[in-house]
């Protein structure tokens, strides 16, 4: 298990502030781990972008940022921040395309923890 | 956790879901929802869920939708939401805050931030709860002020915290405040209340400290300090007028009961109820709205009370008691039954009124129970009787509207009055016409039913009610009765004395008869006579008494009331009415029935009140002799005879006799006079009048002695005038007398003028009044006015005897009177007595000329005043009944002397000298006692009424005195005394003087004094 917690403050996370709030409940913290790693919204995101569909992408993404906040996953937190207002006012901008591949391969080391 | 409370996590990311409920579930239960919807469901379900941690961004449903939906729901307004938040800026939190979010939790949650939340927003939102409750506990949700738990709660408070102080409560209500919200609807009714409690606050503002709510309904309740009661009335005059702003289109009444409070120490709501019983004072008073409580109502609450604790006992105690007041049948003045009345005799309160028990049991129904204890009651006497071989007259019993509702009412007295095999016709049923108005058709069915099992109906209380017509139309009573008292209203006397002869009228129509109920005077039962009412019940004849007396009153055979033997002939009984009404009660009269053929079988069938008290009877009420039988034995005959006398001619005979008198142990003598009216199959009826002579027969038992002693001088034969101008009367008169006297006749007043200027030493005129040519007033003038005949006395001989006849002849001045048919005896007694009198009373004064010499005075030609004493001394020896003694006075003799010279005041005292002694009988004393002073002794009058009369006649006739001699008017004053006992002349002088110059004090004319014996 600390080996996965190492993993993951490599990629960034901020782990133990993360532990904090889960109360120190490691299993859960784990457990939501994997949640993330199949969460459908984050397709989804990927979806609206593509699609230039700015409210569909806001809501996505609106959602997502709370859940890295809660999980301490700091880069893609700001990748998603980064996203958010400017979707939140209805644009789809281009390098909206690139802050979302970062984000993606981000996931992708995720997946591998 | 079972009481924990329950938080629901709405949040569409499972992460964050799991992370708050991670956080909290050691607190709370936890309940999640992926969206809006679902946590909508959850929450209208029965969950009781403490907070909402409710995400903003949610698909389906956002946050805001949720947060609006919980808004408008009722249900779940009150519940806090706790919204969380991304952390992107104010907007949305401000947002959500306005929204009705309570609280706001950003992303990342830090755990205690988030706890605290969430806590506090629970504590918020229990807290609302409980002041609602708190607030429905204590307030009246419609109009916003104290209920009535919190309202005693709070007046106790403001008793307790001063002691020293007094207080008002009051208790508001108003009149009839149903009927606002049946015409106006209850929307208007509660727009009403509101009014009042928006005025109250206003109202008791001024006051330190004061509470006030709404008990219930339109009831509220009030608490001031109390200083004074014009403070109070105040207050309530404020509150009534605030009423009478409300609405333009209804009257407001408001009804105020107020207590104070004083020392006792009473709960509040204690204090309420007797504000309460205040209130009750003043319904339906629409002068007074207001009403203080005082201890009576109290102490009449709690009478009632006891009185209704014992009432059960007192029944099996056989506390209750029967009386019966009778009731008397008018035409036949016979008993005819009695009124069954209840009487309670308590074993520590005595005798309790019926007027307090009977309403109350009528309101508590136990009335129904004393019924049919008293029919009982009234089964078992009459059955009592019937054993005893009596045959009573019916018993009539109440029953009470309240019975008319049992359905086994007409059952239960069958078997009741069959039980004690008492005949239906004794058991008469009284029913008040109030009953009718309740249910007209089961009071009709169940009367019917009755009268079919041969019941007699009574209808109580006639005319007291609304329905009298219509009900008399549809109810076929037997007997109809007026309670007297109910008519009997001074100010509307002919008013209802109209009424009730028509009443009497229509009932005979109808052929029912009518009692006529509480009776108590003599003039009610004569008006009722007249008017053909058939019975009578009440205090003038009797008051209700228990059985024993009853028993004793109703099967005694002799007693009545004023009654006859049931002869028809309502002309004959209408003809001796107006006989008695003509003899009023001035004088004793008796309607007799004898036998035609044997006179001696008479009965006493009606009197007058003057008969009762002839006898000294403390009762009016006859009982059943013969009158003969207490006649003196050896007068019987006489009456017999002068009864037998008037039937056979028809018209009246005359006699005296002596009756004991039970009352006394002693005899009167009576002389009576019997008229004959009319005969019924064999018995006359016979009109008797009476006179008391036990006086004047003592006066001629003394003149007789006197006449013993005067006959013992011989040769004197006595001459007599006997004018008349039938001749028959004279034929008849002449038979009486002529062994002893020479008799000249005259046929009328000319003639005997005639005769006695020839014959001026007649003894004695028997004188006719009513003659033609002259008749006898006219005679007397003529006659008196001659100084020679003056002093021949006068007996006038008439047909009417009566109370007029006899002031006639004293203001003729004659000696005596007898009445036609002549009675030899009593004409002859009359003359002698006369003779007597005046004989003796010229050989005074003979014998005092004899002496003196000297007996006229000079100027006026009557007696000196020597002479005057001596005579009237003389009179006092006779001791002849009733005296009289007057001086009379000239006013201003002194003055009219100077102005007018002393010849002329000779003149006029000579020509008032010759007035007085015209106006006296010729045994009557009349003297000069002083320049101005005339006295007069008067003997043997009948009363100072005549002496009043004579007062009168003396003073009009003085100044009617024809002078020409003075120019002022002639005035004189007289005092006089009436006596029986003998006094000395200067006695005599002495008071009547002192009546002189009591009538000269008050300006009167006269004054006359009667002197104790």
């Amino acid at each position: 298990m600390k080996e996965r917690f190492d993993k993951l403050k490599a990629l960034g996370c901020d782990v133990d502030g993360a532990l904090e709030r889960f109360l120190g409940d490691e299993q859960l913290y784990l457990t939501c781990v994997e949640d993330l790693k199949t969460d459908a919204s984050f397709d989804k995101l990927g979806e609206a972008l593509a699609q230039r569909d700015s409210r569909g992408a806001f809501q996505s993404a609106h959602k997502l940022k709370g859940v890295y906040a809660n999980m301490g996953m700091i880069p893609i937190y700001n990748d998603c921040v980064k996203l958010v207002e400017p979707l939140r006012s209805g644009e789809v901008t281009d390098d909206m395309t690139q802050t979302f591949e970062r984000m993606q391969q981000f996931m992708n080391s995720l997946r591998q923890i | 956790m079972d009481n924990s409370k329950t938080v629901l996590i709405v949040d569409d990311a499972f992460i964050n879901r799991a992370l708050l409920k991670k956080l909290l579930s050691d607190q709370y239960s936890i309940i999640e929802a992926e969206d809006g919807r679902s946590a909508l469901d959850i929450l209208n379900s029965s969950a009781t869920v403490s907070c909402v941690l409710l995400d903003l961004e949610m698909p389906v449903m956002d946050g805001f939708e949720v947060l609006s939906r919980m808004r408008v729901n009722p249900k779940l307004n009150k519940i806090p939401v706790v919204v969380t938040t991304g952390g992107e800026g104010a907007d949305n939190e401000i947002k959500a805050l306005a929204n009705g979010a309570w609280d706001f939790i950003k992303k990342p949650f830090v755990p205690q931030v988030l706890s605290f939340r969430i806590k506090n927003a629970i504590e918020r939102s229990q807290f609302a709860a409980f002041e609602q409750l708190k607030y429905m506990a204590e307030f009246d949700t419609l109009t916003d002020i104290f209920n009535r738990d919190k309202f005693y709660a709070e007046t106790k408070r403001l008793i307790d915290e001063r002691p020293d102080k007094r207080f008002a409560i009051i208790r508001l209500d108003i009149n009839h405040f149903s009927l606002i919200n049946s015409f106006f609807g209850m929307d208007e009714g509660n727009s009403l209340l509101k009014y009042i409690a928006k005025h109250l606050r206003v109202n008791t503002a001024d006051f330190m400290g004061s509470a006030f709510g709404r008990m219930e309904a339109d009831i509220f309740g009030i608490c001031v300090p109390f200083s004074d009661k014009q403070t109070i009335e105040h207050f309530v005059m404020r509150s009534m007028n605030a009423l009478q702003n409300f609405s333009s289109a209804y009257y407001i009444v408001p009804c105020f009961g107020i207590y104070i409070t004083g020392e006792e120490d009473i709960p509040v709501s204690i204090m309420f109820d007797r504000a309460t019983l205040a209130a009750k004072h003043c319904k339906g008073n629409y002068v007074n709205y207001f009403e203080y409580y005082n201890d009576d109502m109290r102490l009449r609450i709690e009478k009632e009370q006891e009185i209704v604790n014992d009432m059960n006992y007192a029944l099996q105690d056989n506390q209750f008691t029967i009386y019966v007041q009778p009731k008397y049948n008018v035409m036949t003045n016979t008993p005819a039954g009695g009124e069954v009345l209840v009487r309670w005799i308590h074993p520590k309160k005595g005798m309790i009124p019926p007027g307090l028990f009977i309403p109350l049991f009528e309101k508590n129904g136990f009335v129904v129970k004393l019924d049919a204890y008293v029919w009982e009651e009234a089964c078992k006497v009459l059955k009592g009787w019937l054993n005893e071989g009596k045959k009573p007259n019916p018993l009539s019993v109440n029953v009470s509207r309240v019975n008319i509702y049992n359905p086994h009412f007409v059952d239960n007295i069958i078997k009741l009055v069959d039980r004690y095999q008492v005949p239906h016709e004794l058991f008469n049923i009284e029913l008040t016409e109030s009953a009718y108005t309740d249910n007209p058709d089961i009071l009709v069915k169940t009367i019917y039913r009755l009268q079919k099992e041969g019941f007699s109906i009574m209808m109580d209380d006639f005319g007291s009610g609304y329905s009298s017509l219509s009900m008399l139309k549809n109810i076929p009573v037997d007997i109809l009765k007026i309670d007297m008292n109910f008519f009997v209203d001074a100010n509307k006397k002919s008013r209802c004395e109209s009424i009730v002869a028509s009443i009497v009228r229509m009932s005979k129509w109808l052929n029912i008869p009518v009692i006529a109920e509480g009776v108590e005077n003599a003039e009610l039962v004569s008006f009722l006579r007249e008017i053909g009412c058939d019975y009578i019940q009440g205090y003038y004849y009797a008051k209700p008494m228990c059985i024993k007396d009853y028993e004793r009153y109703a099967f005694t055979p002799d007693s009545r009331i004023n009654g006859n033997t049931g002869a028809e002939g309502d002309e004959v009984m209408s003809h001796i009415d107006e006989v008695l009404n003509i003899a009023g009660n001035s004088q004793p009269v008796a309607i007799i029935e004898c036998d035609a053929q044997a006179p001696e079988d008479t009965e006493i069938i009606r009197v007058n009140d003057a008969f009762f008290e002839l006898l000294n009877s403390p009762t009016r009420v006859l009982y059943k002799y013969n009158p003969l039988d207490i006649v003196y034995e050896r007068d019987r005959w006489k009456i017999v005879e002068s009864l037998r006398e008037a039937i056979e001619s028809k018209a009246q005979a005359e006699c005296e006799y002596s009756r004991y008198i039970a009352f006394s142990n002693s005899y009167k003598s009576i002389h009576a006079k019997f008229e004959y009216i009319d005969t019924i199959g064999n018995k006359c009826i016979l009109l008797a009048r009476l006179e008391d002579i036990t006086v004047e027969r003592e006066f001629e038992k003394k003149l007789k002695k006197l006449r013993q002693s005067m006959h013992n001088q011989a040769g004197i034969t006595s001459r007599m005038l006997i004018v008349d101008d039938l001749e028959i009367n004279r034929e008849t008169l002449s038979s009486f007398f002529e062994n002893r006297f020479h008799i000249f006749t005259a046929e009328n007043g000319r003639q005997a003028l005639e005769l006695l200027q020839d014959n001026s030493n007649i003894d004695i005129i028997l004188l006719d009044i009513n003659m033609p040519v002259m008749n006898g007033e006219e005679f007397l003038k003529a006659k008196n006015a001659d100084p020679v005949l003056r002093n021949i006395p006068v007996v006038i001989t008439t047909a009417e005897d009566s109370p007029r006849q006899q002031q006639a002849m004293i203001n003729l001045n004659v000696n005596d009177y007898i009445v036609s048919p002549f009675v030899r005896e009593t004409i002859v007694r009359r003359v002698d007595n006369v003779l007597e009198s005046d004989r003796y009373f010229r050989d005074m004064i003979n014998k005092h000329a004899a002496n003196s010499g000297i007996i006229h005075d000079y100027t006026t030609g009557i007696y000196n005043r020597a002479t005057g004493e001596k005579l009237i001394n003389s009179m006092m020896q006779l001791k002849a009944g009733l005296y009289s003694f007057l001086i009379i006075d000239i006013d201003h003799f002194r003055r009219i002397n100077e102005e007018s010279g002393t010849q002329t005041a000779d003149r006029m005292l000579f020509e008032l000298a010759q007035m007085l002694t015209a106006m006296f009988r010729t045994n009557d004393v009349v003297a000069r006692i002083g320049d101005d002073e005339i006295c007069v002794l008067m003997s043997n009058i009948a009363n100072d009424e005549t002496v009043e009369e004579k007062c009168h006649q003396i003073t009009d006739k003085v100044s009617a005195l024809d002078l020409k001699l003075t120019e002022s008017e002639l005035k004189c004053t007289i005092g006089a005394i009436v006596f029986e006992q003998t006094l000395s002349f200067d006695s005599m002088l002495v008071q009547a003087n002192d009546e002189l110059e009591k009538a000269r004090s008050e300006g009167a004319s006269w004054s006359v004094k009667v002197l104790d014996k």
